[in-house]
């Protein structure tokens, strides 16, 4: 961090996961290093960025592609905002993304054997089938519409969901674009390390 | 020539605290000839009672240090027998076998902090995570600086019981030959434990250290086990003082790969280094050590 906080940037993007986003917030204040914005891969989302680095997280943009605020729901989950009040009584945490999708992943596996009609265990050329089926999906549930695509760069890829860009606002996850999507005004620039509560 | 300074005060910085990580392993395999592979997560473990204790009692992590070393030492103490047992056998290849068992108890200390305390990173925050020491266009972070100043005096301290205490004489005796020391009255078993003991307690006082440096995982264990044996094996298996120049290499190593070659070619040219040292000379930097 040493070299390129030499050149003085003013946004750094940084690629990783939890445990490297933590450590870099961690080096940036310990060496005084603060650049007007920080914007982070995936993972500053996750209920453990906010939480071990409190104050210091302020300020950091992330990309999700839920958040408990969009309007969508289905029957199983109900709202989006049903869901994350849920997962907040069982867990403990709200909810990011990831496990948004993991339980939608659930839901698209339901839809596909309803489909098939059969029970597990399924045999070999079933299972072919329930394969072509999820390809074939088109369902729209708390997480949003879900399709895959057939061919190109995003072969087998759910883009449906709108990646929406994400700072952490006094501890929370808020999102602030684009336009149609934002719930606040972002933050920029960064505050200074000790200027925080 | 100010980000060439930076570098290496940084390469500095993190040197100290290998050699604090270093010297208990270099001194539990001089005493009680135990290679002991779960060095890593006795560290991965020292950060996590680190940062319990800090969560549970609300002081600051570096008071709770001394907390953290007589846990750990403790740890340590009643481990030793199993460890010398296994050393000690008289079966097939001993010094292999501990090397497995070892392996075993890093496995278990690896998978039960897993289920335990999950995969979730904690870190620790500390009161001098926020200082930064600024001047002539250096930046030094307090907390590094603290850390390195603490793993300085731990090692000081190693040093002067070494040197200047019966004990220390004890050790020293054990480690040159456990048949005479023996002979000479030394509790082997013993000596052998309280020497294990302030291992353990050391390097879990260093992995609270890390813990507030970085943060921790149950899976960052191998890292350190492998910057352990770096510096041991640099330095000459068995040579204490061996392990002051290494640990302080590596760190520096480390940092200017970082910053003049690439990030992610730190352990190619780490590996390298130790490779050609162990070509050129097997005893290690400082010429003593076992090959």
């Amino acid at each position: 961090m040493s070299s390129f906080a030499a050149t003085k940037p003013d946004i750094v993007a940084v690629g990783g996961h939890e445990e490297v986003l933590i450590n870099f917030i961690k080096a940036a204040k310990s060496l005084n290093f603060l650049p007007k914005a920080i914007i982070m891969h995936y993972g500053v989302t996750e209920p453990d960025f906010a939480r071990n680095l409190g104050p210091d997280a302020e300020g950091v943009f992330g990309l999700a592609v839920w958040t408990p605020d969009v309007s969508y729901r289905d029957d199983l989950f109900g709202s989006a905002k049903d869901y994350d009040t849920n997962s907040y009584n069982r867990w403990g945490s709200h909810p990011d993304y990831t496990e948004a999708a993991c339980s939608a992943s659930g839901e698209v596996f339901a839809a596909a054997v309803a489909k098939l009609g059969k029970k597990p265990p399924l045999s070999e050329s079933d299972r072919a089938k329930l394969r072509d089926l999820i390809e074939q999906t088109s369902i729209t549930t708390f997480y949003g519409p879900i399709a895959f695509e057939t061919s190109g760069d995003h072969y087998h890829d759910n883009t449906k969901p709108t990646p929406v860009l994400v700072q952490i606002q006094k501890g929370a996850v808020v999102a602030v674009g684009p336009a149609e999507a934002k719930k606040a005004e972002m933050i920029y620039p960064l505050p200074a390390w000790n200027a925080r509560s | 020539m100010t980000l060439f300074i930076q570098t290496i005060a940084n390469g500095l910085l993190l040197g100290g605290l290998y050699v604090a990580l270093a010297i208990g392993f270099a001194l539990a395999f001089g005493v009680l000839d135990v290679v002991d592979f779960a060095v890593g997560q006795w560290v991965m473990l020292g950060g996590f009672i680190g940062y319990f204790l800090w969560k549970w009692t609300g002081i600051d992590p570096f008071l709770l240090l001394p907390a953290v070393f007589v846990l750990f030492g403790g740890a340590g103490y009643l481990l030793a027998p199993l460890i010398m047992r296994v050393r000690t056998s008289r079966y097939a290849r001993p010094e292999l076998m501990v090397l497995a068992f070892t392996f075993g108890i890093a496995l278990i200390m690896r998978g039960g902090a897993l289920t335990a305390w999950g995969f979730n990173t904690r870190s620790i925050s500390t009161g001098l995570g926020g200082m930064t020491l600024q001047g002539g266009g250096i930046a030094l972070p307090g907390l590094r600086v603290a850390a390195f100043g603490f793993a300085l005096a731990a090692v000081g301290l190693f040093f002067l019981l070494l040197y200047r205490t019966r004990f220390g004489l004890a050790v020293r005796a054990v480690a040159q030959n456990k048949q005479s020391a023996r002979l000479m009255g030394i509790d082997v078993e013993r000596v052998s434990a309280l020497v294990y003991a302030l291992y353990a307690g050391l390097t879990g006082m260093v992995g609270v250290l890390m813990a507030a440096i970085y943060s921790v995982t149950p899976e960052v264990g191998v890292r350190y086990t492998l910057f352990a044996f770096f510096v041991v094996v640099l330095a000459g298996m068995g040579s204490i003082a061996g392990v002051l120049i290494a640990g302080f290499v590596l760190g520096v190593l480390e940092a200017l790969t970082a910053v003049y070659v690439s990030g992610t070619l730190t352990f190619l040219v780490v590996f390298a280094v130790l490779y050609l040292s162990l070509i050129l000379f097997p005893q290690g930097l400082a010429r003593r050590g076992r090959s």
